[in-house]
């Protein structure tokens, strides 16, 4: 037959496009991956320096007898520094001690203080330490102190003489950085954490479910199943499908102008930025809502109203169940969307450096995209792969909520 | 819920005491006059006057697109479903107008129950699929009852004995004539006085459609069944009276026999004959 080899030719071609077109977007997402897991997964593990602490009562500045709160007074820098100081068998000037300091971590001495709070026993004898060192000791030891190492580093050659002289006594190791899970935003990197953010993101994705699952599913089941098709109903169509393509900073505009000038609500508060986020995603959940009633079968609805079930019996008992695996899709897609979105909450203050994880809806509060960002701003290097870091907790969100949509939906069709 | 009537009070004539039996045999069930039905602006029925006799099926015949669906669905008011669709004339149930300001379609609906052209049980279970009725329109005080009429319903249908070993089964997964006789099943379990069936046996292979003409024969002794059909055999082997539509219009209607054997007009007998459709 004519042209069955050009045919057969065609195909082959239009396969080998299709393969290409896949492996280029599959090699640019392992390069995103390889790139954030390369350069996150550095904040996941911290450098600890072993430190002999002298926890004697005359050291600590308390008498025999004392009481268990007056521990919480103890002034554990000096202690800290002491130990610090007893490491290095030789006599420093103030200058050069004070680089010797620079070598532990900011939150060091409060490390030393829970830890003894933890145990009051320990009080009155000399205990060794794992102490967290200070990001400049840590970024040199995870880099290998390699040549390249040296010139990035910031510390001097001291400083790295002395390093060195710890790690050759086995008193530098490194172990899982728990404090950047449970941790808040700090202008130290040592001591910074995402578990502030993760917990603003959590209140302000919460807040944005309730708000954009009821009123969008609402106004989607109305919309399909009860409104009659008229200029009216066409014309809400319209705009709810061009609210979707809005840029998400305007939904922060809007939010700034009603919510915080007109309603006085209090800035900076994830109750604020779930309803903004809800404003972003209410399109969205009512058209992915829509299809999903839409694409119930009509001899479903035929068949209950022809045994006399009135509309809403109808729409509840048989269709709304049907659309569901495909509502709750469309919800939690609406939601990894609002979960990764930063303008909108710059634009109503959520934006400001956050020391504590909020206890409620409206104390201030970050967000992890809002954390990234921040970080990504900040000039010292080891904010680098905690950035990287943030970017993989985020990811680690997104894919735990796809993968709720998978299972739910499954759950849903059977 | 009081049978026989639409809206409450039940008007005088719904009432069937005082009549003879014959009497209620001969007057009709459903009478349609001057029934014409429009989809926007497009007339889909002109003029059609029908009276549809009470306790025997009718039949409705006629090649494709000629509106016997759309009357069909113009008696239990499922065209109000259609937006474009437009009614006018007059449709009476027991002499009550169906289309009347105060009539209840969910009321309408339980008394002139509906089977489609394609099987289309819920996705639930089997028990579920005939309970659902009863159910909603509270016919059932308590679960032993339910399962009376769920029982009684599917034995009417001809399924009980397929079934009655995995009521809780899905009813999707039945072959597609036990899910019709489900869907008949469904209909007769709110009690119905009139069935409509929309081609039930379209999609149906000969043996399942033997089944369920066996079984329109059965529930000819307590309802009123209007059917349409595309096939001139099964309105023969089914209907007593049968009804002839062409192009939008009611041609002629009489007993069976007389259609299929001595048609007054020409253009049934065209059809009939297979000359024409």
């Amino acid at each position: 037959m004519p042209g069955v080899v050009e045919r057969h030719r065609g195909e082959e071609r239009f396969r080998r496009f299709g393969l290409a077109a896949i492996a280029v977007s599959m090699s640019f997402l392992a390069f995103f991956l390889i790139s954030i897991i390369g350069t996150g997964y550095g904040a996941f593990i911290q450098t600890a320096i072993k430190i002999d602490v002298d926890l004697t009562l005359l050291e600590i500045g308390l008498e025999e007898g004392f009481a268990t709160e007056d521990l919480a007074k103890v002034r554990y820098r000096s202690v800290v520094r002491a130990g610090m100081r007893a490491l290095i068998p030789e006599d420093l000037g103030r200058r050069e001690s004070r680089a010797l300091y620079r070598l532990i971590g900011a939150g060091a001495e409060f490390e030393l203080r829970d830890k003894v709070l933890a145990q009051p026993d320990l009080v009155g004898s000399v205990v060794s330490f794992w102490l967290t060192s200070s990001d400049d000791v840590d970024l040199y030891n995870k880099a290998g102190s390699t040549e390249a190492a040296e010139q990035q580093t910031r510390l001097t050659a001291k400083q790295i003489e002395w390093y060195s002289e710890l790690k050759s006594n086995d008193r530098i190791k490194t172990r899982f950085n728990w404090i950047f899970l449970t941790g808040s935003d700090s202008r130290d990197p040592e001591v910074a954490g995402v578990w502030g953010a993760t917990v603003g993101s959590f209140f302000a994705l919460g807040v944005c479910l309730l708000l954009s699952c009821f009123v969008g599913v609402l106004a989607a089941i109305y919309l399909e199943e009860f409104a009659a098709r008229n200029r009216w109903t066409q014309f809400l169509e319209v705009n709810i499908n061009n609210l979707a393509a809005v840029p998400s900073i305007t939904f922060g505009l809007l939010g700034l102008a009603i919510f915080l000038g007109f309603f006085g609500l209090p800035r900076s508060a994830s109750l604020v930025g779930g309803m903004v986020l809800a404003l972003m995603t209410l399109p969205t959940v009512i058209i992915s809502s829509r299809v999903a009633l839409q694409a119930v079968a009509p001899s479903i609805r035929e068949a209950a109203f022809g045994i006399g079930a009135s509309r809403v019996q109808t729409v509840f008992h048989h269709v709304v169940p049907l659309a569901m695996p495909g509502i709750l899709t469309g919800t939690i897609i609406g939601m990894a969307r609002a979960l990764g979105e930063t303008a909108p909450l710059l634009m109503i203050g959520m934006v400001a450096f956050i020391a504590d994880a909020p206890t409620s809806l409206t104390q201030p509060a970050s967000a992890l995209p809002v954390q990234v960002y921040l970080w990504a701003d900040s000039p010292e290097r080891a904010f680098a792969e905690k950035t990287a870091g943030a970017i993989l907790v985020l990811l680690v969100f997104l894919l735990l909520m796809n993968l709720m949509a998978v299972i739910l939906r499954r759950k849903f069709e059977k | 819920m009081i049978d026989n009537a639409l809206v409450q009070p039940p008007t005088v004539l719904s009432s069937s005491e005082g009549y003879a039996s014959d009497a209620i045999d001969l007057m009709p069930k459903i009478r349609a006059s001057d029934v014409n039905v429009s989809y926007s602006g497009n007339q889909a029925i002109k003029n059609v006057n029908l009276d549809i006799k009470s306790k025997a099926v009718t039949a409705l015949i006629g090649p494709s697109g000629c509106g016997k669906t759309t009357f069909l669905r113009c008696i239990n008011r499922m065209n109000d479903l259609i937006e474009s669709c437009e009614v006018t004339g007059n449709i009476t149930l027991d002499n009550e107008d169906v289309y009347g300001a105060d009539v209840d379609v969910v009321v309408l609906r339980r008394r002139i129950g509906m089977v489609f052209q394609k099987p289309n049980p819920f996705p639930k279970s089997i028990y579920e699929n005939v309970a659902y009725g009863p159910r909603i329109h509270g016919q059932a005080a308590k679960g032993d009852e339910l399962d009376e009429i769920v029982e009684r319903s599917l034995i009417r249908a001809g399924l009980w004995k397929e079934v009655k070993n995995r009521l809780e089964a899905p009813a999707t997964g039945l072959s597609g004539g036990q899910q019709q006789r489900l869907c008949i099943a469904r209909a007769i379990a709110v009690e119905p006085d009139v069935i409509l069936m929309d081609e039930p046996c379209s999609a149906l292979d000969p043996i399942a459609t033997a089944r369920i003409e066996e079984l329109i024969d059965d529930l000819r002794t307590k309802y009123t069944i209007v059917i349409v059909t595309h096939s001139m055999q099964q309105a023969a082997r089914v209907s007593q009276r049968t009804a002839f539509f062409h192009l939008g219009e009611l041609v002629e209607e009489n007993d069976a026999k007389v259609i299929f054997t001595n048609p007054s007009d020409e253009r049934t007998r065209a059809y009939v004959t297979g000359s024409i459709g």
